[in-house]
């Protein structure tokens, strides 16, 4: 009997324990902490999940550099050295720690409507990527129940807090808290940067973030590094050993500082006697994930181009046209185009397209048979008006 | 440049001779190669040794063929070895495949080998390499004549089962992508049949290279054009009906395989939505719309090309390009042709391509009309008064007996044969008998054979036509001869070579003086190294004085020898020479074409009785042929472009040679993949009347180009052997190309068939073609 009753009382103190662990959040809880100080009880979820260039972050989390609020902060110091060759890396605060998905642990977050973190740069001008809530282990035994996704945020040089929109998702089941994603792209010098109070919260005033129409310019490139660029040039296609990439040259760009120069050998490397490069969002998204952007409020793609020698045929650029299971609404093209020494501008026309769901922004193609000794070229503030 | 046809991305052009394999190859597997690889000056190169191999193993030489391909694998075996490591997958193209001759070589003696193991009934050795050359060497490829490269560890795997089983595998190719028979009906046919550009751009630059459509109002244009034309792309992906395929995962599966596909539904959302380049996008979603049954939308389709890309080009196999505005004009022209209710002709429509006739883009200049659509009613065009050619004087004449070619002041031409003109009906005629194989050294010389021992000769005078295709020869179904067949249903002409095998005049008198069906004796003209005394490898060079004197003796003994036989049409120069193929033409195109020339002259000093025409590969190095052969009267090209003809051929003949122009060969198969043979027949009937039309259409006096002078249906009787197994009719396809199911079934050309192949060759079957023909020929 007495082993009954043990058992009896451990169940009742265990119970509530293993419940926090599933349901977390309820009608009582406003608030669900993943970093509020070094060790405070509130925590929870470790920042155990390191991806990328792993080897160019460095961790303080106890850092009593000018914490938002308490005693400490995070401090992350991202050297953009590509340790291992990725040039991005970033950081999934994970539960249980090092949980890609094959271990159950997930927290029941409903009734959370947003997450706010607050965030400073050791600068100003460092670049998130995006931060992201939930998204571990889409393929995995247990995997979260949703994944949301916000940036690229530029950071300034003093504390300012960022919210992450969460109303209407279904939080039933998170065990990736946040993450952090930054490009060395985006920051080629490496970033230092600062993050303090990192929470869920109840607010029932958020409403859900509706589908939003993106605001025009909308760049794909401007800029190496810009935060204003959109699109990743990931899908390289055809001969892509034949294809060289520079999306910093510095060779006489048309605006800015940098322009994109692409080298196509017409080597045939591949095989496949053409090779182009398609800009998606996000990078290798071939119509698998469900991320496009709504440019319903673009009327035309603009960008300026320029040959090396002038008489390089470009066969087609094109807006849009990615199939998959997550397609683009629609495509656009001009082409074939002779190049001249000279920057021109291009226009590719969007009326009576439809924009409203766009994950290829935009891409150039050629071959061999029109550039038999190659092409050597130059792109600039591509961007839908 | 070729106007030629697609395949997976890629085309694929027709580029040898049904006529030459019988010729000459001997052994089993007679797969020679043309290029010599890793000589030193103390050792034969791999190519060598490899045609001498198949060369000993051809004559049943069984010890010296195993110690040439033992000497090639001593020789080469560690470079062999050394390329099969290097690569990770099949190499594609010729170049690439070249590149690895060594490998390529090395198991082609092995495969020598084993087969010479498995004549010798040495089964074990036989298997034991085979099963080595699939463990070792699978990257390995060897050439067939026949025009295309064959995977030597796939051929000996099929070998493997014959030896276990005893079967021979006919290949049954699986459909890859969905196949529900569906019809289009259109979400968006938009709001104008015949689009009115000009109310949404300007037309720029007309008829200049620096021609260009500009589009002014994008949103009208899409509404105008509708559904998967361009700039319409939205319209395709608001369509229900493409939603719902897409949630059926119909539109699953490699592009290319939808172009023959019985969903057409779902091929027409999978080409409207593809990435392919915008020429190429918008010719097979027209081709889809036409298989469909929806013509307007599918000539506006076409048109879209014309009007929006009109340099577009795509790529044979063997990379020589393949001009989609040209062939969308003849498809438009076809498709108008065929629907005389839609009242509507195209004119003014033409894209020149300047240095279009060589396989260099790059140096293309594009000159474009897009020409318009005009009303007309079919009553009043029947009745439109044709020029009389009695009313017309003579601008030129070639020839002094009584065959020549004349033009008109009109710039039409005509053959005249006995002072009358003379429409060429002509069949390539070869009735080879089922089981019979060059390969194997079984075949016979036709123009003799009488193997039931009656007396007659067995295929033109023996055949019966087996009417009830029970495979029988009934009571009712007596010897009728196929020369007697060819006479009913029109031919006039048929087109043989006078070497290797020596013809019989005597026959050829007979079906000249009893039937009225003349010939057509051609040479090689070095084609295959034949009348040059070259070695296959490299084969005959146009700059070699000696192959050139050994090929002129060849050609004037012809002439000599059947100048004054009254059956004697024209003399026919090479076949398909350009392509190359133990002869360098397509590397010396310029050398080539001179001696053609020289040649000609020549035999013009000993009979000038007769018209010489030149047999080329569609219109490859035309610019050659107007350069350098003043002397040859006519212009030939073996042609296979698809069901409605051969589109800018005439008008490019005579605006780059002003000679008068002939089909060679042109044809295709009676097999469907996936269809009943009677429905295959149909099919091949509708290819050769769309062929036919287009050839009339350009004889003298009529729409076109007015320098057709007919052309050389690609052929009389299937061939069996052609698929390797030569008592089998095997359906496999052995190339892709602009054919009813996408696919070449090489044994299954025949105006006629064999039936079931046990009473060949007697046995025939005639076709559908064989009745449009009768009522094309004979009217």
């Amino acid at each position: 009997m007495k082993k009954i009753i043990a058992l009896f009382l451990a169940l009742v103190l265990v119970i509530p324990l293993g419940y926090a662990q599933t349901k977390a959040a309820n009608e009582q809880v406003k608030e669900f902490w993943i970093y509020k100080d070094k060790g405070a009880r509130e925590n929870h979820y470790a920042p155990s999940g390191w991806m990328g260039d792993y080897g160019d972050i460095k961790i303080n989390d106890q850092s009593t550099d000018n914490p938002y609020s308490g005693t400490t902060c995070i401090q992350f110091v991202y050297t953009a050295k590509k340790s291992q060759q990725q040039g991005w890396a970033g950081v999934y605060w994970q539960n249980p720690p090092n949980n890609w998905g094959s271990k159950k642990g997930g927290f029941d977050l409903t009734g959370m409507t947003k997450l706010t973190f607050w965030a400073r740069g050791a600068k100003g001008g460092e670049i998130l990527q995006k931060v992201v809530v939930g998204g571990i282990g889409t393929k995995m035994a247990y995997p979260d129940s949703t994944v949301v996704e916000v940036g690229p945020i530029e950071l300034t040089d003093t504390w300012k807090q960022y919210t992450v929109n969460l109303a209407g998702k279904d939080l039933s089941y998170i065990s990736g808290g946040f993450s952090w994603v930054a490009t060395a792209d985006q920051n080629p010098n490496g970033a230092t940067f600062y993050l303090d109070d990192i929470k869920f919260e109840a607010d029932p005033t958020i409403k859900p973030e509706g589908k939003r129409q993106e605001s025009m310019p909308f760049y794909v490139y401007a800029d190496s590094g810009s935060i204003k660029n959109h699109f990743v040039p990931s899908g390289w296609m055809g001969d892509y050993g034949d294809i060289k990439y520079d999306g910093a040259c510095k060779e006489d760009p048309y605006l800015g500082d940098t322009c994109i120069k692409i080298i196509y050998t017409g080597k045939v490397s591949n095989g496949a006697r053409w090779a182009g490069i398609f800009w998606q969002h996000p990078a290798n998204n071939w119509g698998t994930i469900d991320k496009g952007y709504d440019l319903s409020k673009a009327q035309k793609l603009t960008f300026w181009a320029r040959g090396a020698k002038g008489g390089e045929r470009i066969e087609e650029f094109k807006v849009g046209g990615i199939m998959g299971e997550y397609s683009d609404s629609d495509s656009a093209s001009i082409g074939p185009v002779i190049l001249t020494k000279e920057w021109k501008q291009y226009t590719i026309d969007l009326k009576g397209k439809d924009m409203s769901y766009i994950i290829g922004g935009f891409c150039w193609a050629t071959n061999v048979d029109v550039n038999p000794d190659g092409a050597t070229f130059y792109l600039d503030e591509i961007k839908f008006e | 440049m070729l106007d030629s046809f697609l395949t997976e991305g890629i085309l694929k052009k027709r580029f040898f001779s049904f006529i030459f394999p019988q010729i000459f190859l001997v052994s089993s597997f007679c797969f020679l190669r043309l290029n010599s690889f890793a000589q030193s000056d103390d050792m034969p190169s791999s190519g060598e040794l490899i045609n001498k191999a198949w060369l000993l193993h051809g004559q049943r030489k069984v010890e010296e063929t195993f110690a040439v391909t033992q000497q090639i694998i001593e020789l080469y075996k560690d470079q062999a070895d050394k390329q099969q490591a290097s690569l990770s997958a099949l190499p594609k193209g010729k170049e690439e495949i070249e590149k690895v001759q060594i490998l390529n070589d090395v198991a082609t003696a092995y495969f020598i080998q084993a087969e010479s193991y498995m004549r010798q009934g040495k089964i074990e050795e036989a298997k034991n390499i085979f099963k080595l050359i699939i463990e070792r060497y699978p990257c390995a490829q060897a050439w067939d004549p026949r025009g295309w490269y064959w995977v030597i560890a796939e051929a000996a795997a099929k070998s493997i089962k014959k030896l276990e089983s005893g079967s021979i595998e006919i290949e049954k190719p699986k459909k890859k992508v969905s196949q529900k028979p569906t019809k289009i009906v259109l979400y968006d046919p938009g709001k104008e049949d015949i689009v009115n550009y000009s109310k949404y751009g300007e037309f720029v630059n007309v008829g200049t290279d620096q021609y260009r459509y500009i589009i002014k109002d994008q949103e009208g244009l899409s509404i105008a054009v509708g559904e998967g034309i361009y700039p319409n792309t939205s319209s395709v992906r608001w369509d229900p009906a493409f939603k719902t395929a897409l949630k059926q995962k119909r539109l699953e599966g490699d592009l290319w395989d939808f172009v023959h596909s019985e969903d057409l539904e779902a091929a027409f959302f999978k080409w409207a939505t593809s990435s392919e380049p915008q020429g190429v996008k918008l010719f097979y979603t027209a081709l889809i719309l036409e298989k469909a049954g929806l013509i307007k939308h599918a000539i506006k389709c076409y048109y879209a090309i014309i009007v929006h890309f009109p340099g577009a080009y795509g790529w044979t196999y063997f990379k020589t390009p393949w001009y989609i505005g040209q062939a969308a004009i003849a498809k438009i022209h076809y498709l108008l042709r065929k629907n005389p209710q839609l009242g509507l002709k195209l004119v003014d429509a033409q894209i020149k391509i300047i240095n279009g006739f060589d396989n260099n883009v790059a140096n293309d200049i594009v000159i474009t009309n897009p020409g318009r659509f005009v009303k007309v009613n079919p009553l009043l065009e029947k009745f439109k008064p044709k020029p009389s050619k009695e009313l017309l004087s003579i601008k030129k004449r070639s020839g002094k007996g009584r065959v020549y070619v004349q033009q008109y002041e009109t710039g039409d031409w005509q053959l005249i044969v006995d002072e009358k003109p003379f429409v060429l009906k002509g069949i390539t005629y070869a009735p080879t008998k089922v089981g019979q194989s060059p390969d194997e050294g079984t075949m016979t010389n036709w123009m003799y054979d009488d193997f039931n021992n009656n007396g007659k000769i067995d295929g033109p005078f023996d055949s019966f036509v087996d009417k009830n295709k029970n495979n029988r020869q009934d009571q009712d179904e007596p010897a009728i001869g196929d020369f007697e067949l060819m006479r009913q249903m029109g031919v006039n002409a048929i087109r043989i070579y006078h070497h290797p095998r020596v013809p019989s005049k005597e026959l050829l008198r007979r079906l000249y003086q009893e039937y009225g069906i003349m010939t057509i004796m051609g040479d090689f003209l070095g084609k295959y190294a034949l009348g040059s005394g070259a070695p296959w490898n490299p084969g005959t060079d146009y700059n070699n004085p000696q192959h050139k004197e050994n090929m002129m003796n060849s050609v004037l003994s012809m002439v000599k020898e059947y100048k004054d036989e009254p059956f004697i049409l024209f003399w026919l120069l090479g076949n398909e020479n350009v392509y190359g193929y133990a002869c360098n033409a397509d590397k010396e195109p310029d050398a080539f074409f001179a001696f053609a020339n020289e040649v000609a002259r020549r035999i013009k000093e000993i009979d000038p009785n007769h018209p010489v025409a030149i047999c080329s590969g569609d219109v490859l190095y035309l610019d050659k042929f107007g350069k350098h052969c003043p002397d040859i009267d006519i212009f030939g090209a073996n042609s296979y472009r698809g069901n409605y003809g051969f589109g800018m051929l005439w008008y490019q003949v005579k605006e780059i040679a002003d000679k008068p122009a002939i089909i060679t060969e042109y044809g295709c198969s009676a097999y469907y993949e996936g269809k009943s043979l009677e429905e295959a027949e149909e099919y091949q009937a509708d290819y050769h009347k769309g062929c036919w039309e287009d050839i009339r259409l350009n004889m003298a006096f009529q729409d076109g180009a007015g320098n057709a002078l007919g052309g050389i249906v690609f052929e009389w009787l299937d061939e069996w052997w052609k698929g390797y197994e030569p008592a089998i009719h095997d359906t496999k396809g052995t190339w892709i190309g602009p054919f009813p199911d996408g696919t070449m079934h090489e044994e299954w050309l025949g105006i006629c068939g064999q039936g079931d192949g046990n009473m060949s060759p007697f046995l025939r079957q005639l076709r559908k073609a064989y009745t449009v023909y009768k009522q094309e020929w004979k009217n």
